[in-house]
């Protein structure tokens, strides 16, 4: 049974793993250097090892080397969560994937798990989350800005996660409060068909047949939003980037299940208070933990240590040259292979803060 | 909304916070007892407790307490300056206080007892009242947390509990990277090694992969963690299988993920696994410390693959309330360091021409540039 490829859903039946048409492709240049390409029949792109046409991709396998015109070579890999995050265009602060593996492991996502994300920014925690949550879960994607979500949506259409296009709520929203006007919301006409399909589907759907869905709508804002929320399912578990997390708690305590697990991403100290305060007061959660996490990078490379003897090398070579420009070691000299930690590291991201919306008060038994 | 909630089913086994922050793993079922302080406490209350809900010791019995999280910002000062040694302050003596617990007085009125023979109580600042009671209350009045038996804090209870001779710590954020960097997700084949007895293998299992567990000799290591996250019998059973290395796994497809948290080799592990997983499919390899990826790496680069990274994590806990936000004095040194890449379908051996340095994916991509022009290497392809 053919399934589409994508990095959440499940792969091809094939056994060789080719790449197609409509595909996503990550195109690998080296460390931290990856961009992607969908891949279209006439299309090319260029870079500093030449020309590359689209169709040289086409029927190649995932992982293997695909040339330009002028002879050289490059890496095709499948989307994965992390390339991705690599490779796409920031049209805001992304959350790196060492944060996004923290959120999904604390939040405990799954498949099955239904999870609401504010803003949408990027959408590289979008894919990580898509990943842990697929095929049968959901993450619900919600971004003020209108042309952010459109983008988002775009990109989670091409990787194969989204579908369905923006639910435009802000836009909803104003047409009810119109009373009788025609447009449905900015759907794609194309999944109108999909759409009522999908309404059958259930709540945890909230329409589309994506993992994702994106949701144009301020989960801060201070009109309130409960004409459009009865289409919303209830989530497991929440995410917030927002500037100011403290103004979506509300939302956040009619929508999530008693016992959702919450996380909230911000790097300044002052939001983090404030956002403490929030989950306190509105959510009563009592269980908060507050960390920072960052990730060390090491470059494993033999380093050359001359003795301290008369016989070594005169000169100390210098070990950021390639190997091929170094002189031959001298006698006395120790060449040791080491985990040399990188010079610069990413000295903050963000803060995270985890906590569990407490399960619903009951009367204390005797 | 209730009838969403998870609760404690009969059977199960039970992870429980204390207010010491240490966990205790317990079956929910007839007699069944832990330690609390000094006492032992029976599970019995816990029966449908959902998860989430705090139990505090009264009268010898669990009992569900509520109490608001809301921290009150305090008023005015009280200060150090009148704290005197602690042996003179107190106007309870230890005799009291045991008569007191004999006689079976709760255990609120007792801190409430202690804190009125206090003489130096009320001159404290608030915080240091609140500490006070606090500290008091775990003593005469403890609790604990039910928590839900998700991989997030089974790993969290089993790295409290340190390594064995058998079995890894592996800290929890390291699992989360494990999990991430490996692209594990549900409906793939894993290939999955675990020495922590069984957390990476649960963790691995709740998000849904199909996973494969080889081993080499007799048989498999322990995985009793699995049992915690208190799975369906009949989904570990689908999902979990393992098979011996050379037993030959033959007809299978290969697997599109590995990870793996081992005490063995990595560069064993990993020269015996990686041709079972498919071209471009990440892989992920813990080790407690560096020095066995090294010559790793240098493998690696001569097999051809992308995006190597060797990490190491650093976490720390902050403290956030009112006029009293700061990180937490005690922090975990070490989480130990991640290898992970993606396989290419690419043999490079071959190509190694230059026998001092293992030439890499990107040294040749710069010689590629240089090769056709006869520049020479661009800076921004100084090899990794």
């Amino acid at each position: 049974m053919e399934v589409s490829w994508s990095c959440v859903a499940p792969t091809r039946g094939s056994s060789s793993e080719e790449m197609r048409e409509g595909d996503v492709v990550m195109v690998y240049l080296g460390p931290e250097k990856v961009t992607s390409i969908h891949l279209t029949a006439g299309e090319s792109f260029e870079n500093k090892f030449g020309r590359f046409d689209h169709t040289s991709f086409i029927g190649a396998p995932f992982g293997g080397r695909v040339y330009s015109s002028r002879g050289h070579w490059v890496l095709a890999l499948a989307p994965t969560p992390e390339l991705w995050a690599l490779a796409l265009r920031h049209r805001t602060q992304i959350v790196q994937s060492m944060d996004s593996a923290m959120v999904a492991f604390e939040l405990g996502l799954r498949d099955g798990s239904v999870l609401m994300e504010a803003g949408t920014g990027s959408g590289a925690a979008t894919v990580a989350f898509a990943r842990a949550c697929a095929p049968t879960g959901r993450v619900h994607t919600f971004e003020c800005n209108e042309s952010r979500a459109t983008e988002a949506d775009a990109d989670f259409e091409r990787l194969g996660i989204g579908g369905g296009g923006v639910d435009d709520v802000v836009h909803k929203k104003e047409d009810d409060d119109h009373q009788g006007e025609e447009e449905q919301g900015r759907r794609m006409p194309e999944n109108a068909a999909n759409a009522a399909a999908a309404a059958e589907d259930g709540q945890r759907r909230g329409g589309g047949g994506g993992v994702v869905r994106v949701h144009h709508l301020d989960v801060c804002g201070e009109e309130g939003t409960s004409s459009v929320e009865k289409d919303l399912p209830w989530f497991d578990a929440v995410f917030l980037d927002l500037p100011e997390p403290w103004r979506a708690m509300d939302f956040v305590k009619r929508r999530a299940k008693p016992q959702a697990r919450i996380a909230c991403y911000s790097p300044c100290v002052e939001q983090v208070q404030r956002t403490c305060v929030a989950l306190r007061e509105t959510l009563g959660a009592d269980d908060l933990v507050t960390i920072e996490a960052r990730l060390r990078d090491f470059d494993v490379r033999p380093i050359d240590f001359p003795a301290f003897a008369e016989a070594a090398a005169k000169e100390i070579r210098d070990d950021d040259q390639p190997a091929k420009k170094r002189p031959r070691l001298a006698p006395d000299t120790q060449s040791v292979l080491c985990a040399k930690p990188a010079a610069m590291m990413r000295g903050h991201t963000a803060f995270l803060t985890f906590a569990t919306v407490p399960p619903s008060e009951e009367a204390e038994d005797s | 909304k209730e009838a969403m909630m998870n609760r404690v089913v009969a059977g199960e086994w039970v992870l429980l916070l204390t207010c010491h922050e240490t966990y205790v793993f317990v079956e929910a079922k007839a007699g069944a007892t832990f330690r609390l302080n000094r006492d032992r406490v029976a599970v019995e209350p816990l029966l449908g407790a959902p998860y989430g809900a705090r139990y505090q010791l009264r009268g010898g019995k669990l009992v569900r307490f509520f109490r608001s999280p809301v921290v009150v910002l305090p008023e005015s000062g009280g200060s150090s300056s009148a704290a005197a040694s602690q042996d003179k302050t107190q106007r309870l003596d230890e005799a009291s206080i045991t008569e007191m617990k004999r006689s079976g007085v709760d255990g609120e009125a007792i801190v409430e007892s202690l804190v009125e023979g206090s003489a130096t109580f009320k001159d404290k600042t608030v915080f240091s009242q609140e500490k006070y009671r606090k500290r008091k209350e775990r003593k005469y009045l403890p609790w604990v947390r039910v928590l839900a038996p998700r991989a997030a804090n089974v790993a969290k209870a089993f790295f409290a509990k340190g390594p064995t001779s058998k079995r890894l710590a592996v800290r929890p954020d390291a699992v989360a990277q494990l999990l991430a960097r490996s692209n594990v997700r549900a409906g793939v084949d894993v290939l999955c090694v675990d020495d922590t007895g069984g957390v990476l293998l649960g963790a691995v299992v709740e998000r849904g992969a199909r996973v494969k567990v080889p081993f080499v000799g007799a048989s498999p290591p322990a995985h009793d963690a699995l049992k915690r996250f208190n799975f369906d019998k009949e989904h570990v059973a689908t999902s979990v299988s393992y098979f011996r290395l050379g037993g030959g796994s033959g007809t299978e497809p290969p697997a599109r993920a590995l990870v793996v948290a081992s005490k063995r080799d990595p560069r064993s592990v990993l020269g015996a696994l990686l041709p079972l997983l498919r071209p471009s499919s990440a892989f992920a390899v813990y080790c407690d410390v560096s020095e066995p990826f090294l010559p790793c790496v240098t493998d690696l680069r001569d097999r051809g693959c992308a995006n190597l990274q060797l990490t190491e994590a650093w976490v720390r806990n902050f403290q956030v309330l009112p006029n009293r936000t700061h990180p937490n004095m005690v922090v975990s040194a070490t989480g130990g360091y991640l290898l992970s890449g993606i396989t290419t379908a690419d043999q490079r051996s071959q190509h190694a021409e230059n026998m001092n340095a293992a030439p890499d994916i990107d040294t040749v991509l710069g010689e590629g540039v240089s090769r056709a022009d006869g520049a020479a290497v661009s800076t921004d392809d100084a090899p990794r």
